[in-house]
């Protein structure tokens, strides 16, 4: 049980705040400079923390109390707050100067995809839309792509990093060569693969997403699914492929149409 | 070991073309986010779980984010040593996985919960010491003794989890009372907790046991 708990529950907030705060400070701090290492962000992140922790008498921390169980991890739970933090201060009043200062480094298109795409969480063919129809852009869908892949690139490379990759997906690749790719043949094939992946299980719909979706690595997909380790992910994810591929196949789709 | 194939793997990660990861009301909260990182989920509430994370982009990438903080070294260091409880065993055996059923239906519910020792301590697990295995009578309970321990708790388990009979004693031998009769051949399970401070208790592995010759 957490040493904080105990006092929490009896009304002596600022002594559990004290053992809290101690025992977690450097782990809060570490996960902070994991997303920025500008000291300012840090700091600022970090006050952020405490005070949303702090907020109407504790009541995050009194919520995980109330469930504080002995199978769970504060640490793991922790994490997840200072993630969600993290990101809100950004994208909110705190931390939009910095997210601003990141843009305007940028050319200008590459400042609407980031408008669009980091700030305004939208997908890249809604924002691909968006600069036909707002911005009057005349990019194909292939250029597009190697814009917002360049964008990603730069954005990435600030000491700012980690935090804004956070804001989005997994970065695009960029197409090698010009490709006839458009946006309505992305829907398209997204209809047809959700409608094939809604037939799997969830559980390996799951594991195809966070692993070959999200890029988690496979010895975490295992952690989370409960499986065995990383081998039993591959298994699990290449015969839910397989099993995709059937029925795309029943449907006379061919992978490499894909 | 089979590698999924790089033109599947291709074809949906350009999916994320049409993702958006924007919050909704339904969203996990961080609890139900680190339970699905730490996998400690089950029954219903799993299900419920894996059916979101199967459906939203959103909470995909904070479980990643999550998982990716957990696991970074530099925050992992960070991390006062944590001891927990697993709810999910490995599928060793038959053996094992009869063993952690017994460990899920044995666990108290009613008494509030159990509190693990604190990070730092010389606090040592009993170790059960007999009955083991196949065994000809199972008479006492015999454990190693813990020197801080205050008293000690004995439950025994059928094979299908549910508790027996549980004894407590500030010994470190139990005798089976005449009235708990054991069948022969019929697989049992023990294990001991040894309390060290209030509502403080450390628990020895769960040790399987069976009468293969009943003693005359």
């Amino acid at each position: 049980m957490e040493s904080w708990i105990a006092p929490l529950a009896a009304g002596r907030s600022e002594a559990a705040w004290d053992l809290f705060i101690d025992r977690y400070r450097r782990l809060v701090f570490a996960a902070i400079r994991r997303y920025t290492t500008d000291p300012d962000d840090v700091m600022d992140v970090f006050a952020r923390v405490c005070e949303a922790l702090r907020e109407n008498d504790f009541a995050r921390l009194r919520k995980y109390a109330a469930q504080a169980d002995p199978t769970r991890k504060f640490s793991t739970w922790l994490c997840a707050v200072i993630h969600n933090l993290t990101i809100d201060w950004i994208r909110q009043r705190d931390g939009r100067p910095r997210l601003s200062a990141v843009a305007s480094a940028l050319p200008p298109l590459q400042q609407r995809l980031f408008e669009y795409v980091f700030v305004q969480q939208r997908s890249h063919v809604e924002a691909y839309e968006l600069l036909k129809s707002r911005d009057a852009s005349a990019l194909t869908f292939s250029e597009f792509l190697k814009e917002l892949s360049a964008t990603y690139r730069a954005a990435g490379s600030s000491k700012r990093g980690r935090l804004i990759q956070e804001l989005t997906a997994t970065p695009p690749e960029p197409p090698a060569e010009p490709t006839d790719a458009d946006p309505a043949m992305l829907v398209e094939r997204h209809a047809v693969l959700s409608d094939v992946m809604q037939a799997l299980p969830d559980e390996d719909r799951v594991a195809v997403q966070l692993y070959v979706m999200e890029g988690m690595p496979a010895d975490q997909v295992a952690r989370a699914l409960g499986l065995s380790g990383a081998k039993a992910v591959y298994n699990r994810v290449y015969r839910a492929l397989a099993s995709l591929r059937e029925r795309l196949e029943r449907a006379g789709i061919a992978a490499g149409d894909l | 070991m089979t590698h999924p194939a790089p033109e599947d793997l291709a074809a949906l990660r350009q999916q994320i073309h049409l993702e958006r990861r924007q919050p909704t009301p339904e969203c996990l909260d961080e609890l139900a986010v680190a339970d699905f990182v730490d996998g400690t989920l089950s029954g219903e509430r799993r299900a419920t779980v894996m059916s979101h994370v199967a459906a939203c982009a959103h909470c995909r990438s904070v479980i990643r984010a999550t998982a990716a903080l957990v696991a970074d070294e530099s925050v992992a260091r960070e991390a006062p040593h944590e001891q927990r409880r697993s709810r999910m065993w490995p599928m060793a055996g038959i053996a094992v996985a009869a063993a952690a059923a017994i460990v899920f239906m044995a666990m108290p519910r009613s008494e509030g919960p159990t509190l693990r020792e604190p990070a730092v301590t010389n606090a040592i697990a009993p170790v059960t010491l007999t009955p083991k295995g196949a065994v000809s009578d199972a008479g006492q309970f015999v454990w190693s003794r813990v020197p801080t321990a205050e008293r000690y708790r004995l439950r025994l388990h059928r094979a299908d989890g549910s508790v027996f009979w549980s004894a407590e004693t500030t010994d470190s031998s139990l005798v089976l009372p005449d009235t708990i009769r054991l069948v022969p051949r019929e697989t049992y399970y023990w294990r001991v907790e040894a309390q060290t401070e209030w509502r403080r208790w450390v628990v020895s592995d769960m040790t399987q046991f069976r009468i293969e010759r009943p003693a005359p």
